[in-house]
C-alpha cells in the first residue's frame, strides 16, 4: 500500500536533512505507530506520504515514494485526496464548513460525486465516528474531541485506503483522546485501513500497533517490531518501563497484559507510603492563599468559594473536567482574571490590587498552547523579553541550558516543532528565578524525553524553595512530580491531599503502575525503589 | 423533542436542505445587488435613509442567526467611513453662494496636483458631502446585513468555477478574523505576563506583528489541509482571458463607483458600472461548467421569489424616478441647497428592501445549536 523508497528530504530552510535514505513499506490494513522524539520529523515523515512534501513545503527531495499506486512525485496531493486522508493535530485549523454535514460532503463536492452517493458516505462516515447526533450542528459548538472526529469523518467520506493521522490527540482531554483512539483501531479492524498514526501517548495506542517506525531526529526511520521497540527505545508506556525493569518476558504493553506478572511479582505490596516524595518535610509558609474566590463569566460560574492554601517546596497538581475551573484559577493568581468575589493573595500581595506585569516578577504563567506565549523573533530574543521586562535574575545561556534548546538559539520559534515549541515557551515563561511557576497543561502532546525533562526541572526549582501549581490531566505526570493533588469539579475544590492517597484510590485518576500494582505504587521508580529497600 | 423531530425532518426529505426559515442565497445577493444598485442610482437624503433604515432593519430580523457575526464593526466601519468623507469632500471643494465660514487653506504645488484643501466651506458642499456619507452608510449597512444573514460556505459552493479560488480564499479570510482577534488578546496577555509594562496606543505595534504572524501561520495550515482534502483538484483552470475580462471588468466597476462618488450620480458612471457587471458575468460564464456535486439543493422557495421580486421593482422604481426625472432621484444642492423632493414611488423603492426581514425566520440549525 506505501512503499518508500531512498526518501530523503531537507527543507528549504533549514541546514540540515529532516530525512535521509529512508526505505519502508506498509501493507493493506496495518496500523503502523509513528513514534520519536518531537521535532525528529514524525509530521514530515507523514507529508512525504501524500506529497504534502515537496509539493506544498518546498525543500529538497529525493527518492520515491508510491501510496496507494501514485507516485507523488508526478501526483498533487489535491490529486491523492482520494486514496490517502490526512488528519492534522489541530482539528480548527482544517474545518471549511459550517456544519457538519456539510464538511463532511466537502471533499465528495469538490470531486463531484453523485448525489446519491455522497448521500450514502455521509450517513456511513456519521455512523462510523458515532456523529450522527452531531449532523446538523454548527462546527463552533463542537468540542475539540468532536471537532476531531468529524475531522476524520470527513476525511473518509473520499473513502481512502490510507489514513494519516498527525498527532491526533494532542489538543485533547485524556477522555476524548481514549474515546477517538479507539474509534481509529475499529476503523482499522472493520475497514481495513492502512493506518498511520504519530502520537506520544503511547501507553493508549501501543498495544493496538501492528509495527513502529521510529524517527529518530538525524534523518533515519527504523522499522521495528513493537515489543522490541519497547524493550529497547527509551520511548515506552509505564506497564512497559516496569516490565523492563523487572525482567518480565514476553514485555507487556498494556495493564491487562502485565497482570499475570504482577500477580506472581506480589500485588500491593507495601501499603505503608513510600517516600519518594511524599510532602512529609515540613511545610514552609504558605505563597498562595485563596479566601473564598469566586469568578463567574455571566451566567457561568467558573470558580466557587475556593478556598486554598499552597505551599513552597512542593508541586501541586490541579486536577479535573474540562471547564473544571484550572485553567481559571491560574489565571486568577496571575492576576489576568480579577476574582469576582473572595481575596487572592500570592507572595503576601493581594492579586486584586496589582497588576499582572507587576505580578510577574514573582509569578510565571505558561499558557496551555505555547503559541499563546511566544512574539518575538527568536528564542533567545524570547527568553531575553522576559528577562528584561521582569527584571528577575538570570540568564539567556541558562535558562537555553536548562531547557536544552542551545542549537535553537536563533531559531524562530515559529519555525522548529510543536514539541521543541512547548520547551521554547517553557524558557520564555519561565525564565529568572521566578518564585510561584504556574503551569497549565503543560504536557499536552508532550514526548516521553521532554516530560522527563520537565519533571527534572519543576523538581529542582522545587528544591530552591520555588511553589509550583500546575494544572494537567495528565495522571502520570501527576504521579511522577506531583506532591499534592487537588482536585477540582465545577469550579469547586472536591479533594485535596497527598497525590500518593489521591491517585492510588481513585477509578480514573490512578496511573498504569497504580492499576496493575495496587497499593499505594505509582510510577515503575516506586516499585524499583521498594524492591532495592527489600534487598531482593 | 422539537429538535429531534427537526432533525428526522430534515434528513427524510430526499436530500433537500430543510431549512425552513432561512433565505436561498441566491435570493440574498439578489437583495444585496437590488439594494447597491438602488443605493446607487439616487443621491436624494430621504431616500438613502431610507435605505439605510431598511439594512439595518433586516439586520434586526436576522440578528438571532447572525452566528455571532455581528453587525458592529460594520457600522463601525460604515459610521467612521461616512464621518471622515464630510469633511474630505467639504475642504477638498466648495462652491456655492451660501458661504458658511472660510477655512484655513493650503494650495499644494503643481507636482502633487495642485489641490486646494481648506478655503470657503458652503452649504451645498456640505449638504452634498453629507448625501455622499449616507449613501457610503447605506452600502456599508446593506453589506453588515447580507453577511450576517448567509451562511458563507452555502455562498461558496454556489460561485462558479472561476471564482471559486476567489471565494475560498474570501472564506478563509472571514474564518481568519475572530482568530487574529483571539490571538491579539494571547499575545497582549503573555507580554503581561512577561512584565511588560506599556498598554493602550503603545504596545499596539509590538502586538501587531505576532497577531499577524500568527493568522498568517494559521491560513498556511488550512491552506494544507485544503489542499490535502482535494481542494483545486481536476482540471486545472488556466483559461486567461476571463481571468483578464473578470479584472478588466472589476477594473470598470470600481472606476464607475468612483466616478458615482466623486462627480456625483451620472449616466456615465452608472454605464461604466452595468460594462462591468457584464464583462464580470462573461468571465464567469467562461470560466467553464463547475465540475463539483452538491449533497442538498438549496431550496428555492416562493418566498426567496418574492424577495429577487422585490429587489428588481426597487431597482425599476429608482431607475424609472430617474428617467422620468421625478421624485428629485437625482438631487443636487447646486445652485442651492433646497429640500429635496419626494415621491412615494422612491420611498416604496426602498420599503421593499425591508422584505426579508419580514419573511426571514430561524432556521432549524440555528435551534440546533441553541440546544
Amino acid at each position: 500500500m506505501i512503499d518508500v523508497r531512498g526518501l530523503g528530504f531537507q527543507y528549504a530552510s533549514s541546514a540540515r536533512q529532516a530525512l535521509e535514505d529512508v526505505t519502508f513499506s506498509c501493507g493493506a490494513g496495518e496500523l503502523v505507530l509513528v513514534a520519536g522524539p518531537s521535532g525528529g520529523g514524525k509530521s514530515t515523515l507523514l507529508r512525504c506520504l501524500n506529497g504534502l512534501v515537496p509539493h506544498f513545503h518546498g525543500g529538497t527531495f529525493a527518492g520515491e515514494v508510491v501510496t496507494g499506486g501514485l507516485d507523488t512525485r508526478s501526483h498533487q496531493p489535491r490529486d491523492m485526496a482520494g486514496v490517502v486522508g490526512m488528519v492534522f493535530q489541530d482539528p480548527e485549523s482544517q474545518m471549511v464548513a459550517e456544519t457538519v454535514e456539510d464538511e463532511l460532503a466537502f471533499g465528495m463536492e469538490l470531486a463531484g460525486t453523485e448525489p446519491l452517493t455522497m448521500r450514502k458516505r455521509v450517513e456511513e462516515a456519521l455512523d462510523l465516528l458515532r456523529i450522527e447526533p452531531l449532523r446538523a450542528r454548527r462546527l463552533e459548538s463542537l468540542s475539540g474531541g468532536e471537532l476531531q472526529r468529524v475531522a476524520i469523518a470527513a476525511v473518509l467520506t473520499m473513502q481512502p485506503r490510507v489514513l494519516l493521522l498527525d498527532e491526533p490527540t494532542s489538543q485533547l482531554d485524556p477522555q476524548a483522546a481514549e474515546e477517538l483512539l479507539t474509534t481509529v483501531r475499529r476503523l482499522n479492524d472493520d475497514l481495513g485501513l492502512t493506518v498511520l498514526i504519530a502520537e506520544h501517548r503511547l501507553e493508549r495506542v501501543v498495544q493496538y500497533a501492528d509495527r513502529l517506525l521510529y524517527v529518530a531526529g538525524d534523518g533515519s526511520v527504523e522499522e521495528m517490531d513493537v515489543r522490541d521497540a519497547m524493550g529497547s527505545l527509551p520511548i515506552a508506556p509505564p506497564v512497559a518501563r516496569l516490565g523492563r525493569a523487572l525482567g518480565w518476558s514476553p514485555l507487556p504493553l498494556s495493564v491487562r497484559e502485565g497482570r499475570p506478572f504482577a500477580e506472581a511479582y506480589g500485588r500491593g505490596n507495601g501499603n505503608a507510603p513510600l517516600t519518594v516524595h511524599s510532602g512529609s518535610t515540613p511545610r514552609g509558609k504558605a505563597t498562595v492563599r485563596l479566601a473564598g474566590v469566586g469568578v463567574r463569566f455571566g451566567e457561568i460560574a467558573a470558580l466557587r468559594d475556593v478556598t486554598l492554601d499552597v505551599f513552597p517546596g512542593e508541586i501541586t497538581v490541579l486536577m479535573g473536567r474540562n471547564g473544571a475551573g484550572k485553567t481559571t484559577l491560574l489565571r486568577t493568581l496571575a492576576g489576568l482574571t480579577p476574582p469576582d468575589s473572595g481575596t487572592v493573595s500570592v507572595l503576601g500581595r493581594d492579586v486584586g490590587a496589582t497588576a499582572t506585569e507587576l505580578l510577574a516578577d514573582d509569578v510565571a504563567l505558561v499558557p496551555q498552547r505555547p503559541e499563546d506565549a511566544l512574539y518575538k523573533q527568536t528564542v533567545a530574543e524570547e527568553i531575553g523579553e522576559t528577562l528584561r521586562g521582569t527584571g528577575r535574575e538570570g540568564s539567556i545561556d541558562e535558562a537555553l541550558e536548562e531547557w536544552h534548546l542551545e542549537p535553537l538559539r536563533d531559531a524562530h520559534p515559529a519555525d522548529v516543532s510543536a514539541g521543541e515549541r512547548q520547551r521554547v515557551a517553557l524558557a520564555a515563561m519561565l525564565a529568572g528565578r521566578p518564585r510561584l511557576l504556574l503551569l497549565d497543561e503543560p504536557t499536552r502532546g508532550m514526548d516521553y524525553e521532554t516530560k522527563e525533562l520537565l519533571v527534572a526541572n519543576l523538581r529542582s526549582r522545587c528544591g530552591e524553595g520555588a511553589t509550583v501549581l500546575l494544572a494537567s490531566h495528565d495522571v502520570e505526570l501527576a504521579g511522577r512530580c506531583g506532591d499534592r493533588v487537588v482536585l477540582l469539579a465545577g469550579g469547586e475544590v472536591a479533594v485535596d491531599g497527598p497525590a500518593r492517597e489521591v491517585l492510588s484510590e481513585s477509578l480514573t485518576f490512578s496511573t498504569q503502575v497504580n492499576k496493575l500494582m495496587g497499593g499505594r505504587y505509582l510510577t515503575p521508580e516506586d516499585v524499583l525503589a521498594r524492591r532495592e529497600r527489600l534487598g531482593t | 423533542m422539537a429538535t429531534r423531530a427537526a432533525t428526522v425532518e430534515r434528513t427524510g426529505a430526499g436530500g433537500a436542505r430543510m431549512t425552513a426559515g432561512s433565505l436561498h442565497p441566491g435570493a440574498w445577493l439578489a437583495w444585496l445587488a437590488g439594494g447597491c444598485v438602488a443605493v446607487f442610482l439616487t443621491s436624494n437624503p430621504l431616500y438613502l435613509s431610507l435605505g439605510l433604515l431598511a439594512a439595518i432593519g433586516v439586520y434586526a430580523a436576522v440578528r438571532d442567526t447572525a452566528k455571532g457575526r455581528a453587525l458592529t464593526p460594520f457600522v463601525a466601519l460604515g459610521l467612521g467611513l461616512a464621518a471622515l468623507s464630510v469633511p474630505f469632500n467639504v475642504l477638498t471643494g466648495s462652491s456655492g453662494p451660501s458661504l458658511l465660514f472660510t477655512a484655513p487653506s493650503l494650495t499644494f504645488p503643481g507636482w502633487l496636483g495642485n489641490v486646494t484643501l481648506g478655503g470657503p466651506v458652503t452649504g451645498e458642499a456640505l449638504v452634498t458631502a453629507t448625501g455622499r456619507a449616507l449613501s457610503i452608510a447605506a452600502l456599508v449597512a446593506l453589506a453588515g446585513a447580507f453577511n450576517a444573514s448567509i451562511d458563507h460556505f452555502r455562498l461558496l459552493r454556489m460561485t462558479p468555477r472561476a471564482l471559486s479560488q476567489l471565494m475560498l480564499s474570501l472564506t478563509v479570510a472571514i474564518v481568519v478574523v475572530p482568530q487574529s482577534l483571539a490571538q491579539a488578546k494571547a499575545v497582549s496577555e503573555a507580554q503581561r505576563l512577561r512584565g511588560r509594562r506599556s498598554r493602550g496606543l503603545r504596545a499596539l505595534p509590538g502586538l501587531l506583528l505576532p497577531t499577524l504572524h500568527g493568522a498568517l501561520e494559521r491560513s498556511v495550515q488550512r491552506a494544507e489541509s485544503l489542499d490535502a482534502r482535494g481542494f483545486g483538484g481536476g482540471r486545472p483552470d488556466t483559461s486567461v482571458p476571463p481571468a483578464l475580462a473578470g479584472v478588466a471588468g472589476l477594473g470598470l466597476c470600481s472606476w464607475g463607483a468612483f466616478g458615482h462618488y466623486y462627480y456625483g450620480a451620472s449616466w456615465l458612471s452608472i454605464a461604466a458600472l452595468a460594462a462591468g457587471a457584464s464583462l464580470v458575468a462573461l468571465a464567469l460564464l467562461q470560466g467553464g461548467p463547475r465540475q463539483t456535486s452538491r449533497l442538498r439543493r438549496d431550496v428555492w422557495s416562493a418566498r426567496d421569489g418574492l424577495v429577487v421580486a422585490a429587489a428588481v421593482v426597487s431597482v425599476a422604481l429608482v431607475a424609472g424616478l430617474r428617467l422620468a426625472g421625478a421624485g428629485d432621484a437625482a438631487y443636487l444642492a447646486y445652485p442651492d441647497v433646497v429640500a429635496p423632493g419626494f415621491h412615494a414611488a422612491g420611498a416604496l423603492a426602498f420599503v421593499l428592501l425591508m422584505l426579508p426581514a419580514l419573511l426571514h425566520a430561524p432556521d432549524v440549525a440555528g435551534s440546533e445549536h441553541k440546544r
